[in-house]
């Protein structure tokens, strides 16, 4: 202490959270991959059906990060059956008549939700069993009703959301309930409430001593959480337009793999939106990597593999997590985000530019629509010759602009850093590198509009 | 001495805010309080002082709420809190011994835990960072980033953070329940002065502390726990250490035990050395000889690198530099870098943190005593099945030797009290059959009964020509026990004194680092043998040779002239005087094999 | 149950209760030999026991004193309730459902239902009664109690339920169940999980007979499997030991590994995408199918295999060293540790036990079946964690044992075959099991209170 007090101006302590590190830097090498063997992602069908289809593993996901923050290592396999028990009961009920309003669907399936966590809670409290017996007792029972309410896959979903599963466009309900959930977690995080919930996982007993209102705070998670999959179970009623009492049980492994993808502590007190979602979609990627490479017969076969030996990975990672944070003391995942945002946008734009297309001229000719270019920006597969032309004008600014922002980025990062023994050198280094790869993809695929200027 | 706490309960200065009426607490078989009572006023700093296990900390935790009492009535500025809730509500702040901190949380956060209420902040966020940053600097002297995660920060920053947490809202009575515990000797020098200024704005500070130096310098009174009972209120001028060593020991109990002379090698031969030793990254590296047939205590503030050594003597940690090495046989050295290198030389290791490194819970008595025998008294071989018979045997051996009260062997450990716990431990420790035994702060929450048969157990051990190391966060255990006590401080050897002559106020300084660190050097240092070169490479052959020869007449004279301040010294028959008041004689006294022309006579001459 | 309580030594109330099984035992002999009808030898049986153990405290009890009289206090009646409300409470629970169910559904109410209501309330008052003697190993003895009763009401509603057949195949499932548990069992003495067991039985059920259709022998097969299950739980024991907490999120994930990696292998090459075609051999069939022989005697060997790892473990674990120390560590690894027990190879070698024993349940389960199925394992997921939680194993580690286990898994095999009997589908049991497993390990698994941890 002799030593820091030398130098006060120093503070102490480090705020560095390299916890996102890893999903980030998977999410962006994932994208990359998968636009470059299937550039059709990234139209506007093709972005609209992963939304449709990742959106009930992030809900999943958001569910089990909620009651995870809480703490005592509440990791909650029920969340699949949870999510098959709202869907069958849903969909038994619609086809019975009731249930028609979206209102009292949305109603139904958060209270469904809300219902069985704040049993869960309650059991967690006062009978203070470790939550994941509880989770585990509620995976069977809620495993066995499921198949008890509905023994085969089949009815057929309310009418209102009939259409939300097809994907055709990236703007849909689905997507909506996702954004908003999403939101409404990010101004959760500004209430007292979080921090209360994030402390308690963190150390219970601190927060106990501290007077935070452990059972409260416990109970609020729980209900979150509740909340949470009751969405995740309309998503998901939504992808698959029916009933599916098995199908639900399998979201709890991908959800758990996708908590710890994301960063997620499953001890408790560390986990956030932007993880998760990030985690799920890394989860997805993966399924959509592999389903580009066609293995035929033994696709799922393949996804097992690779779903539990990513988590196996992702979990081997997050001991190196100490080291990587000795290292790096000052880390800032939305500008590593940013960073790596930019160099993708390049390897999309590479990877989705239709070259030939570019080079013949000789696709019907149609006015350009200026509307659909507007929302669907990135649908350009399909894209007429005159937004060719443009985008070819516009390539060699948009690199130039790229390449200024990154190395502003980097030189941000490499001057403001050096006195310290922060961020630097790990970013630094994987902006470096990624950079120039991308520039270097962007002036081996661009030599045309590069000659044509 | 119980008439010195002049009772004084009707309140002059300030009304009183805590007010404890005849507390009853149990554990289980555990009495943590058996009828304690005490009050504590406004404006004044309220010290629980008492021994280990004597309930203080229980009594914090029943004042801050956390701990429902068994019997008895507890009102706090009127009321009774139940939670930690209700007592942050009514002004009650408490600084828990454990350090507890969310380490995936910011500074700021950690320090306005619990201050919002449950949906709302109390203060936006900025201020409350500007506040936090203030704040720390204020009180741990040094720049913290309020952002920082806590994780990432040293155990006394985190310290700080707690208390940073108790003084924020301002409280009506704060708590401090060994809270200098990871602060350095500055920094519990600020906490002080905080303590007095919230003193003079009328707060209720309530310090609970086993540090009698700390508690005399800041403690306006006292109360004196004992037992889980209160044995007297001391007022300012009352508080010394003598009045409260009285009062925390017990007059009676404390003549008997001091009465007992510590046992002396009989020889210089070394059961162990150390050399070039760094227990703690960044301490000083020092070298360390045990000699067979002696007790060496080691003291020091808590953190200061005397339990690492322990450790590290034992083969649990490994040093951060140079070696142990454990005499075999035919005088070679073997090194003790790990435990099964610790146990083939014969070292065994007893832990005072029964409940962490200690018992197996649910396992019976015969399995948590015999459980390293295990493997050396197994039968079939590869099938390793248990010799119960061989063991049983044994058991039954080491139980009676330490008297270890319990019904079935076959009944769980947890049906036993504390210190028959800690008792199996030790037997455990010597089934082993070791050369050398290392304690670490064996006595830890156990009765003051049980204490003294242990120390009469292991001085016997050490009688017997065994070395015993033991360390000890109480002075008073030395007192007529230890050969020898060496006090640490920075991770290093700061001092060492001799046990025949041992003082705890100056052994006190030292660990505060007021001494000028001298004895380190001395006969009873850490080499008691280094003064005459050694030439050679076997070090003290033919295991025991007496060197000194006292004349009888001589005895007789040491006898009768026994220096007061030395009640102990040369009490016991053996042919090896090894008297050790003077550092210069003693040097001349050598176990050298060719030594033996010098020796006795002066030191002994010099004695008188 | 509102007796003086007489103070009777625990050991003469053991001793009490072993001479009323053995004659228990005794008169159920001579009531089969002589042909009465099972129901009627349960009953005498169980009538037996209950006179028994009551006289034997009736009559011991005049020896050895009252208890000592209650302390001041409420009155005499309220102390009671508080003492027993629990018992009482279910009592009347129980009482008012058989009331209910009279009511509601036609011909409930038979000569065999109240009998087997009276045999019901007989275990509740049992367990109650003689439950507190047994501290230690409550749960192992309601787990007997849970079995004796679902057995004897089973046998008198269910036709056949006491048959020989039946309990031939009820014993047959049970030691595929007993035997994928016993490597949970393990594993949860140390404190952690082994998720991976159902898909190793998968993948061990379908790798075996591709390696039989690739024409290998048949017992170089089973012990390439054997040793690869091994294999695969050293990788677990490594990986959940450097992942503490976290034992089963890791074991989740080398499962499904396992599970799509076997896939994958036995896929390449093949048109069947996964499905293998190969014949069994015979002595594999004989091993496990309900027809097979033990050395001429007609029941299943795969019985006898799982009576024989029973009895090995349940001895081993008590009088060896590795079974002593499996325990410490589970208790206690700090001090475990202190005593050079290392954690390392234990938490490896428990796996790999747990991995070699559910690649044998993959193997036998592939002799009773015939045919190689990826998913033969799924509903041992969470059954063998279900057989290990309510014979009453801790998951924390360091208390239970494989005894224990059979228990459970034995309470868990008649309950299903109690169920199956009553005409209640595989969706129930779950629904059933899952509820169970709550108040089994609330009986003697609940974390501490807080207020006691700071």
């Amino acid at each position: 202490m002799t030593v820091a007090s030398t130098q006060l101006h120093e503070a102490k302590g480090g705020r560095s959270n390299p916890y996102l590190l890893m999903p980030i830097t998977l999410f962006f090498a994932l994208l990359a991959l998968a636009v470059l063997r299937a550039p059709s992602l990234m139209t506007s069908a093709g972005i609209g059906s992963a939304i449709i289809v990742a959106t009930p593993l992030i809900l999943a996901t958001y569910a089990l990060m909620a009651s995870a923050i809480s703490g005592r290592g509440t990791v909650d396999l029920s969340v699949g059956p949870l999510i098959g028990f709202v869907n069958v009961t849903l969909i038994q009920f619609s086809s019975a008549g009731l249930l028609e309003s979206p209102l009292a669907v949305f109603l139904y399936a958060i209270f469904i939700g809300a219902l069985y966590q704040l049993i869960f809670a309650l059991i967690v409290i006062y009978v203070r069993l470790q939550p994941i017996i509880v989770s585990l007792s509620g995976y069977l029972a809620l495993t066995g009703i499921n198949l008890v309410i509905l023994p085969r896959p089949g009815g057929v979903a309310p009418a209102f959301m009939a259409e939300w599963g097809y994907g055709t466009s990236i703007f849909s309900p689905v997507l909506v309930m996702l954004v908003l959930a999403s939101a409404a977690w990010l101004l959760f995080t500004a209430t007292a409430f979080y921090t209360h919930l994030r402390l308690m996982g963190s150390d219970e007993r601190a927060a106990y001593t501290a007077g935070v209102p452990i059972t409260i705070v416990r109970i609020g998670a729980h209900l979150i959480s509740g909340a949470f999959a009751g969405l995740a179970a309309i998503a998901f009623t939504a992808l698959i337009s029916s009933g599916d009492p098995s199908q639900g049980t399998t979201y709890t492994l991908i959800a758990v793999t996708a908590l710890v993808l994301g960063g997620a502590s499953l001890a408790g007190g560390r986990g956030g939106v932007f993880g998760s979602a990030l985690g799920a979609l890394n989860l997805y990627l993966i399924t959509f990597v592999l389903a580009t490479f066609n293995f035929g017969a033994v696709q799922s076969f393949v996804t097992n593999l690779a779903y539990g030996s990513i988590l196996v990975i992702s979990l081997l990672l997050t001991l190196l997590i100490p080291v990587i944070q000795r290292y790096i003391r000052n880390f800032s995942p939305f500008l590593y985000f940013v960073a790596l945002a930019v160099v993708v946008l390049g390897v999309i734009l590479h990877g989705t530019f239709d070259y030939t297309a570019f080079e013949a001229a000789s696709l019907p000719v149609g006015p350009m629509d200026l509307q659909a270019s507007l929302i669907a920006p990135l649908e350009i597969a399909v894209s007429s010759p005159e937004t060719e032309a443009l985008r070819a004008q516009a390539a060699p600014l948009i690199s130039a602009a790229l390449l200024l922002v990154v190395i502003a980025v980097f030189l941000r990062v490499a001057f403001a850093q050096t006195d310290r023994r922060r961020i630097g050198p790990a970013v630094a280094v994987v902006l470096a590198a990624l950079v120039l790869g991308g520039a270097w993809g962007m002036t081996q695929s661009t030599p045309d509009t590069e000659v044509s200027q | 001495m119980p008439t010195a706490a002049v009772l004084s309960t009707s309140a002059e200065p300030g009304r009183d805010t805590i007010s404890v009426r005849n507390v009853k607490k149990y554990f289980g078989p555990t009495r943590a309080l058996d009828g304690a009572s005490f009050s504590a006023r406004a404006g004044e700093i309220h010290a629980i002082v008492g021994g280990n296990g004597c309930g203080k900390s229980t009594l914090a935790k029943v004042v801050s709420g956390i701990l429902p009492v068994d019997s008895g009535a507890v009102t706090i500025l009127g009321e009774t809190p139940s939670t930690p809730a209700e007592s942050r509500a009514l002004g009650i702040s408490t600084v828990y011994q454990e350090v507890m901190v969310a380490d995936e949380s910011s500074v700021v956060d950690n320090i306005y835990l619990g201050a919002d209420r449950l949906f709302s902040k109390t203060l936006s966020q900025d201020r409350k960072v500007a506040r936090a940053a203030t704040l720390m600097q204020e009180l741990s002297g040094e720049a913290v980033d309020p952002h920082a995660l806590v994780g990432t920060l040293p155990l006394g920053l985190k310290q700080w953070i707690t208390i940073a947490r108790a003084l924020l809202s301002e409280p009506k009575i704060l708590i401090l329940d060994e809270s200098s515990a990871a602060l350095d000797f500055d920094s519990t020098e600020r906490l002080f002065n905080k303590m007095r200024a919230l003193r003079d704005g009328g707060t209720t500070v309530l310090i609970v502390t086993h540090r009698i130096a700390e508690l005399i310098r800041i403690s306006d009174r006292a109360t004196v726990l004992r037992d889980g009972r209160d044995v007297g209120v001391l007022e300012k001028h009352e508080i010394t250490e003598k009045n409260l060593l009285a009062l925390m020991t017990g007059v009676d109990r404390s003549g008997s035990h001091h009465a007992l002379a510590a046992p002396q090698p009989k020889t210089a031969e070394r059961g162990l050395k150390a050399r070039g030793l760094v227990v703690e990254p960044g301490a000083k590296a020092f070298d360390f000889d045990l000699r067979r047939g002696e007790i060496v205590g080691v003291a020091g503030l808590d953190g200061q690198g005397q339990d690492a050594f322990v450790r590290v003597l034992a083969g649990v940690q490994p040093a951060e530099q140079g070696v142990v090495q454990v005499a075999a046989q035919n005088d070679e050295w073997s090194m003790v870098r790990s435990l099964p290198e610790a146990a083939a030389g014969r070292i065994s290791y007893v832990s005072g943190d029964r409940k962490r490194e200690g018992i197996f819970a649910s396992l019976s008595i015969f399995e948590n005593m015999m459980m390293p025998l295990y493997r050396e008294k197994r039968r079939g071989g590869i099938l390793g099945i248990i010799d119960r018979l061989t063991l049983g045997a044994i058991f039954k051996r080491e139980a009676d030797n330490l008297l270890i009260k319990f019904g079935l062997k076959e009944d769980r450990i947890t049906s036993l009290s504390g210190g028959n716990q800690q008792k199996v431990l030790i037997g455990r420790g010597f089934a082993m059959r070791p050369d050398i035994i290392v304690l670490n702060d064996p006595a830890r929450g156990i009765d003051v009964g049980a204490k003294a048969e242990l120390y009469k157990h292991l001085r016997s051990f050490a009688e017997d020509g065994r070395s015993v190391v033991y360390m000890s966060s109480e002075l008073e255990e030395f007192l007529g026990f230890a050969t020898r006590v060496i006090v640490f401080r920075d991770g290093a050897p700061f001092d060492a004194f001799d046990g025949s002559r041992l003082d705890p106020k100056v052994v006190l300084e030292a660990m505060f680092g007021q001494t000028n660190g001298e004895g380190l050097t001395a006969a009873y240092g850490l080499q008691p043998g280094r003064a005459v070169p050694q030439t050679g490479s076997a070090p003290t052959a033919n295991g025991v040779r007496v060197l000194v020869d006292v004349p009888e007449d001589i005895k007789a004279a040491l006898r009768a002239a026994r220096p007061i301040a030395t009640p102990t010294y040369a009490m016991k028959e053996t042919t090896v005087s090894r008297p050790a008041e003077l550092s210069k004689p003693i040097r001349i006294v050598e176990f050298d094999t060719s030594g033996q022309k010098r020796g006795g006579h002066k030191s002994v001459g010099s004695g008188q | 149950m509102t007796d003086l309580a007489p103070q009777i030594s625990l050991p003469s109330r053991i001793l009490g209760l072993v001479i009323g099984l053995i004659l228990t035992a005794t008169g159920a002999g001579f009531g089969f030999a002589s042909g009465a009808s099972v129901q009627i030898v349960i009953l005498a049986a169980i009538a037996t026991l209950a006179l028994f153990v009551w006289g034997w405290r009736y009559v011991l009890g005049q020896f050895a004193g009252p208890a000592v009289a209650a302390a001041d206090g409420p009155s005499s009646v309220w102390q009671a309730w508080m003492r027993f409300r629990w018992p009482l409470l279910g009592l009347a629970l129980i009482l008012l459902a058989f009331l209910i169910l009279s009511l509601t559904v036609e011909g409930f109410f038979n000569i065999w239902n109240v009998i087997s209501l009276l045999i019901l309330l007989a275990i509740l008052v049992l367990t109650r009664t003689l439950g507190r003697q047994f501290q230690q190993n409550r749960s192992a003895f309601i787990g007997i109690m849970v079995l004796a009763g679902l057995f004897s009401v089973g046998s008198m509603n269910i036709e056949g339920f006491a048959s020989g057949n039946n309990i031939k195949s009820m014993l047959l499932f049970a030691s595929f169940l007993g035997l994928a548990s016993v490597g949970q069992t393990l594993v949860a003495l140390l404190g952690g999980l082994d998720l991976s067991i159902p898909f190793v039985i998968g993948g061990a059920n379908v790798g075996l007979l591709y390696l039989i259709s690739l024409e290998v022998p048949g017992w170089l097969a089973t012990i390439i499997v054997l040793l690869i299950g091994a294999l695969l739980g050293v990788v677990n024991g490594l990986l959940s030991y450097k992942l503490q907490a976290q034992a089963l999120i890791v074991t989740l994930g080398t499962g499904f590994a396992i599970s799509g990696g076997v896939q994958i292998i036995t896929s390449i090459g093949s048109a069947y995408s996964g499905n293998v075609f190969g014949t069994v051999p015979a002595w594999l069939s004989n091993l496990s199918a309900m027809n097979g022989t033990t050395f001429g005697i007609s029941f299943p060997p795969v019985i006898a295999i799982w009576a024989i790892i029973a009895l090995v473990l349940i001895v081993g674990m008590r009088v060896t060293l590795y079974g002593r120390f499996l325990y410490a560590l589970g208790v206690n690894r700090t001090s475990a540790s202190r005593v050079m027990i290392s954690e390392l190879s234990y938490w490896v070698v428990m796996y790999a036990l747990s991995g070699f024993f559910a690649a044998m349940t993959g193997c036998l389960l592939l002799g009773w079946s015939g045919g190689g199925f990826i998913g033969v394992g799924d509903q041992y997921l969470f059954l063998t964690l279900a057989a290990v939680v309510v014979g009453g194993t801790s998951l924390l580690g360091g208390a239970g044992g494989y005894g224990f286990t059979v228990i459970g898994v034995l309470v868990l095999q008649v309950l299903s075959s109690f169920l199956v009997g009553i005409g209640l589908d595989f969706e129930w049991q779950q629904f059933i099991f899952g509820l169970l497993i709550l108040p089994m390990v609330a009986l003697y698994a609940r974390s501490p209170h807080i207020r006691t941890q700071i």
